[in-house]
């Protein structure tokens, strides 16, 4: 420990040790790793993000949304994630493929995100529109739809502006304290429209080798559902 | 271990005194400490504005800045890049340069440095407010001002290194390993990273195993780093007895820089399942460093554990001792499945960084600090004040990692009912979340009185500063009036 030089080269060859270990070997692997074909889907999985979603990504990225929602399903036995009706199946590093930014979070103070595009009645083709009006009040203010809620408002992803002739049609529906002045709607922004096709685009649900989709023989995941704040599709009362 | 080779030492008439080594850090204190007690109280002031919109989601949310997403990570940050890096710096070099009895060598590449980092920060800060963060923990701030405190470190850390090459004390002590393992660590996890997310950046989950790797790299090696090297320093020092042991503390410094900083997965991670296994083996070789460094700390403190109690810088100290073993056990009890299953994503997480980097850390830190102020500058902080702060800090790190760590294992407890619904899991533990709230007043108001002490450093050195001119100047213009009028 006498010897500056080798004390130097001591630390530089422990760093070292580590970045070869847990990013240069990995790396080989994932870095390589190609899309597969589903035959569930007659697609490659993951495909790519379409533009509007990919956009969202990076607002979601951008405001923070990582700070608190994780990404990822852990297997059985590791926590209950799959219990809670995150998912179909753990989620595996194909997932992830060919997300950029890959915003896996480290904490859960709201519930976890990997396959919300899947929640609230999906395969409902009328689903989709109830979906959008839901997450776009959810976060116009998120105690509009889960009252107690402590996510953040984020009423700057929206427009109150006054109603010029009829009403948008894209306008909120807002009841008693949350709805705008008489005379005034609430329309979401480009910003806010694009992150909604984000979260939509959340679904790591196709089978994999690795990590297959149980039959679903229970109803596990619809228990599962009523145990986060999404409202399923078949009753959208609120 | 490594060569025994003593380098070949000075003659006698270079050796400076300890005043003189001490004397060449006034610049570097002042100048680092002002900044370093300035962006600490903006980072607290961020994290409680943050912790207050927890519990009042709407308060504010007008503006995109102010958001919960962009306030957390940009005041911890500030905490970790603006105090806790920043302070560290001055701390280590300081430590450094006392273990090689050599005066700070090449100070302007250190001040060059503290300004490039300070420009860093701030460009850093503005960039996740406004939403440019790259959403990377640890790694939010935008590459530019990255690679602004990558520059930086690297001044400052060959500055370092160049000191102690010219030390004049042919022993070199624990607490100098550990600072010359921090000041490379910086650098090297920084450029690293920085180069990795260059380009079209990884693929897939290597983006995630890159900034783990970064983020765990900086916290258990430049920041634990900074604080090992601190109490290693300090705890004998107060004690006024020797290290209970030389060659654990050597097990203790090759065993956490070898095995920390592969300690970068958990149970459960969406990674192929070797890689997670290499990640939780670290995990568990890293424990041997933590172990060695708290039998040592222990064995030296056995016996005359009420002189800790004695003075602020003692109680910090011994804080700061008992949170960084803490925090390494708690990071090894996560390495096994049963406890990660049930505390993952809790608020134990949060607890784990408050209880690393605001118990070990920036309480080691200020342990300290009071007395490099002093001896550099030849001016004393307020001894009350100096005990004020060091109780409010000690009372607010607490208060604030405490709760959360509790708090999250009521809520991972309530959770591993798969019926019991989120948000009651969540509200379960929303108590002690607003405990750790107060906490983070108790703090805030603490660094305000530290920044108030420091002013008065500053004031007296510039009353003192002003008279040296007016003794100096006076004859000089008696002379002069004098020899016009003869
Ligand atoms: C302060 C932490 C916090 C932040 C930041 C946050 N959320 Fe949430 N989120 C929550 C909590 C708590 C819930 C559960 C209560 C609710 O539904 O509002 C939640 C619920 C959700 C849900 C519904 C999930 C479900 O299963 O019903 C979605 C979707 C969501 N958040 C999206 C977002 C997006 C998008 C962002 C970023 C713009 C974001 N969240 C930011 C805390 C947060």
């Amino acid at each position: 420990m006498n010897s500056t030089p080798l004390l130097f080269l001591g630390i530089l060859i422990a760093l070292a040790s580590s970045w070869w270990g847990v990013l240069v070997a990995p790396s080989l692997q994932i870095g390589n790793a190609p899309t597969v074909f589903s035959k569930e889907t007659g697609q490659h999985y993951p495909a790519n993000r379409p533009g509007l979603a990919q956009q969202g990504a990076e607002i979601y990225r951008s405001e923070g949304c990582n700070s608190c929602h994780s990404q990822l399903v852990r297997p059985e036995g590791f926590g209950n994630d799959l219990a809670r009706g995150w998912g179909k199946r753990r989620t595996v590093a194909q997932d992830y493929l060919r997300d950029n930014p890959v915003l896996l979070g480290s904490v859960r103070i709201g519930p976890d995100l990997s396959n919300i595009g899947y929640r609230m009645g999906a395969g409902d083709t009328n689903a989709q529109p109830v979906m959008v009006a839901y997450h776009l009040k959810h976060l116009y203010h998120p105690r509009t739809v889960a009252p107690g809620s402590v996510m953040p408002a984020y009423p700057y992803l929206f427009e109150k502006r006054p109603i010029q002739g009829s009403p948008s049609a894209s306008a909120l529906k807002l009841e008693g304290a949350f709805a705008p002045p008489e005379g005034f709607e609430v329309v979401p922004t480009p910003e806010a429209t694009a992150l909604v096709a984000y979260l939509l685009s959340l679904r790591s649900g196709v089978s994999l080798a690795e990590a297959p989709v149980p039959p679903p023989p229970t109803n596990a995941v619809e228990t599962a559902t009523s145990s986060t704040n999404a409202a399923p599709a078949s009753a959208p009362t609120r | 271990m490594i060569s025994t080779a003593t380098p070949s030492l000075p003659k006698s008439a270079d050796i400076p005194s300890l005043a003189e080594v001490d004397a060449s850090f006034r610049s570097v204190a002042l100048f680092f400490f002002a900044k370093a007690a300035f962006w600490l109280i903006a980072g607290a002031f961020l994290l409680l504005l943050a912790s207050i919109k927890l519990h009042a989601p709407a308060m504010m949310s007008g503006a995109a800045w102010l958001t919960y997403g962009r306030l957390a990570p940009a005041g911890w940050d500030i905490l970790v890049y603006g105090f806790a890096g920043q302070a560290g710096f001055a701390v280590g070099l300081w430590l450094l340069a006392r273990a090689s009895m050599q005066r700070l060598q090449s100070s302007l590449l250190v001040l060059a440095g503290g300004v490039l980092w300070n420009v860093g920060v701030l460009a850093g800060t503005i960039g996740i407010l406004a939403g440019y963060s790259t959403g990377r923990e640890l790694l939010e701030m935008p590459a530019g001002a990255m690679a602004c405190l990558v520059v930086a470190a690297g001044l400052i850390g060959s500055a370092g290194w160049i000191t102690f090459a010219a030390r004049t004390e042919s022993q070199t002590y624990p607490s100098a390993w550990f600072v010359l393992l921090s000041l490379i660590s910086f650098v090297w996890f920084g450029s690293v990273a920085l180069m990795m997310y260059s380009g079209e950046g990884p693929r897939g989950v290597m983006q995630v195993l890159v900034q783990r790797w970064y983020a765990n790299g900086i916290t258990s090696l430049w920041l634990g780093g900074i604080a090992a090297a601190t109490i290693f320093h300090f705890l004998p020092h107060t004690l006024n007895r020797p290290l209970a042991s030389r060659s654990l503390a050597l097990i203790a410094f090759w065993s956490l820089a070898f095995f920390a900083p592969w300690a970068v997965t958990a149970h459960g991670d969406p990674f192929p399942r070797w890689i997670i296994s290499v990640g939780i083996a670290g995990q568990f070789m890293a424990s041997i460093a933590i172990l060695a460094i708290a039998m040592n700390w222990w064995k030296t403190a056995e016996g005359s554990l009420n002189a800790l109690l004695a003075s602020p810088g003692a109680r910090l100290i011994g804080l700061a001792a008992v949170a960084y073993v803490a925090s390494g056990a708690l990071d090894l009890l996560m390495a096994f499945q049963r406890f990660s299953s049930w505390t993952r994503f809790s608020w134990m997480h949060q607890g784990l960084d408050w209880l690393l980097v605001g118990g070990a850390v920036i309480a080691g830190l200020f342990a300290i600090i009071p007395d490099v102020i002093a001896r550099s500058t030849g001016q004393a902080l307020s001894p009350g004040l100096v005990r004020l702060h060091a109780t409010l800090t000690l009372v607010g790190v607490s208060l604030i990692a405490v709760p959360l760590v509790v708090g999250g294992g009521i809520q991972g407890a309530r959770l591993s009912d798969p019926t019991m619904p989120f948000m009651d899991a969540l509200r379960a533990s929303m108590h002690l979340v607003r405990l750790s709230s107060l906490g983070l007043v108790v703090f805030l108001l603490g660094q305000f009185v530290f920044a108030f002490a420091l002013f008065g450093v500053f004031r007296s050195l510039v009353a003192a500063c002003a008279t040296t001119v007016r003794t100096w100047a006076d004859p000089v213009s008696k002379n002069r009036t004098a020899g016009v009028r003869s």
